[in-house]
């Protein structure tokens, strides 16, 4: 099997299934499983998520979600992420200075966005009408779920942003001992951009579409019902790109070229293969300075900065604020302000009630 | 007959995936500016977020005022070879109204006539 066939097999081991770490990486097209643990460690972190999400749409009842969703104005659809960032951003959220390591960070990161998940769901069940808690306790769940998410999140000391940059700086700081200073910043992209397996939600979103216009029967592509359908392939576009919206698949689906979907999608895999190669290329360039402390450094910083990013890439757009567990949050913050709560307004108890949340998450519920 | 001398206006920003682009700008505020930008517009956007996606689609390139090297933006376009340029200050307001622009993403250059 030549290098390019393996590094395509190990592309569809990917793809297909949650990797097992180590899982029969020993030659040298996959000498990045090897280098890098923590990237590796973020594609099942991902599915993780996902999987969880999946759960819960069952236990609700897809049916009963879709049929919530229905109700929901459109206009609230084209104004929740501008409306959400208003919120965020006109507040001042209690974020405690954090400086864990990386593996810590990454294990608190999506231990909060489990929970964020988790809280969505809580608030689906109160906006639906079928939970009797009162408004006050889920207004104050979503804020301190909010809060959370901000704590590991863009605005934080020792966020996610913060810690990509650190990784960034670190990455380019050893390669300039090991390249010319001039070719670092392009390294420092092409680490950055690692395309498959570690793609971004933006990216998947045309590959999620490109599947689903390949396996529509003809002339079924733009029929309303196919968006209500319950079957993954539908699923998998409403949970990751669509906010379980079946207006908003079909209007991203009327949206999308389908001729620059197919070529793109062509266009696109090669690019990608080429993208991937030249990143194994610099790992093994960067790997045979042997057991210099400034390749070690190198490998060590790319390894986070790849892990960091995908996650941020591909988590946040899916399954956060932009997600359709945003919205849910939206929509409970603003029946809250409809009786007069106001988001944000009490640091205190939203610093207490966060941190309860985090230590109550039950992680026996949420293994794989 | 004489012409009359055209100048070149300039914006510049960070170049986030390079190439040559040239089109019309489309400027996207909101979601509801999304359906204007058709195949080969440009993208002008203050920042994009998931309901961009079929808008950058269609569009031979894509400038926004915000965004790191490592933003959504800029992977994106790397990943789908789309020539991209970040942080390019005022640009919803410099080429509103303007009917065609040349990029260089390699460079970070958007040029027009006026």
């Amino acid at each position: 099997m030549n290098s390019r066939q393996s590094m395509n097999q190990d592309i569809q081991t990917f793809r297909t299934r949650p990797p097992a770490r180590h899982d029969g990486y020993d030659d040298e097209s996959s000498l990045t499983a090897r280098k890098f643990p923590l990237s590796y460690e973020a594609l099942g972190i991902l599915d993780s998520i996902e999987r969880h999400v999946q759960r819960s749409e069952l236990a609700f009842g897809r049916q009963n979600i879709q049929r919530f969703m229905s109700s929901v104005p459109g206009s609230l659809f084209d104004q929740h992420i501008a409306d959400y960032r208003h919120i965020i951003r006109a507040r001042d959220w209690p974020n405690e200075k954090r400086p864990t390591s990386i593996q810590t960070f990454i294990q608190e990161y999506v231990r909060a966005a489990a929970i964020y998940v988790d809280v969505a769901f809580d608030a689906l069940a109160y906006l639906n009408g079928s939970s009797d808690v009162p408004l006050e306790f889920i207004f104050h769940r979503a804020e301190a779920s909010e809060a959370l998410r901000g704590q590991f999140g863009k605005r934080a000391t020792f966020g996610i942003d913060a810690r990509i940059e650190y990784c960034a700086e670190q990455t380019a700081d050893a390669l300039i001992d090991l390249f010319p200073e001039d070719d670092v910043e392009g390294l420092l992209v092409v680490i950055g951009t690692p395309n498959l397996p570690h793609q971004t939600a933006e990216t998947r979103l045309l590959e999620d579409f490109h599947a689903y216009v390949k396996g529509s029967r003809a002339g079924t592509l733009y029929d309303d019902d196919a968006a209500r359908s319950h079957d993954e392939r539908t699923w998998r576009i409403l949970r990751r790109h669509a906010r379980w919206s079946a207006n908003e698949f079909s209007s991203m689906l009327r949206q999308l070229d389908q001729d620059e979907l197919n070529h793109q999608y062509d266009r696109c895999r090669h690019q990608q293969y080429d993208q991937i190669e030249t990143r194994q290329e610099l790992i093994r360039r960067i790997a045979r300075f042997g057991d210099s402390c400034r390749a070690f450094d190198a490998l060590k910083n790319a390894d986070a900065l790849i892990a960091l990013n995908y996650l941020n890439l591909a988590l946040e757009p899916s399954f956060s604020f932009k997600g359709a567990p945003g919205l849910l949050h939206l929509m409970t913050f603003e029946a809250g302000a409809r009786r007069g709560l106001d988001v944000g307004s009490d640091a205190d108890q939203i610093q207490r009630n966060k941190w309860t949340l985090f230590k109550s998450y039950n992680k026996e519920e949420h293994k794989q | 007959m004489k012409q009359a001398k055209q100048s070149i206006e300039r914006l510049t920003g960070r170049p986030a995936s390079g190439g040559f682009a040239a089109g019309r700008p489309r400027i996207v505020r909101n979601r509801a500016d999304l359906h204007k930008v058709a195949t080969g517009d440009v993208l002008v956007a203050p920042e994009t977020d998931i309901a961009f996606v079929p808008a950058m689609q269609r569009a031979a390139a894509i400038i926004t005022e915000t965004g790191g090297r490592f933003c959504h933006a800029a992977v994106w376009a790397r990943e789908n070879q789309k020539p991209t340029i970040l942080q390019v200050d005022g640009a919803t307001s410099a080429l509103d109204g303007v009917q065609h622009v040349s990029i260089d993403a390699d460079a970070g250059t958007i040029e027009w006539e006026v």
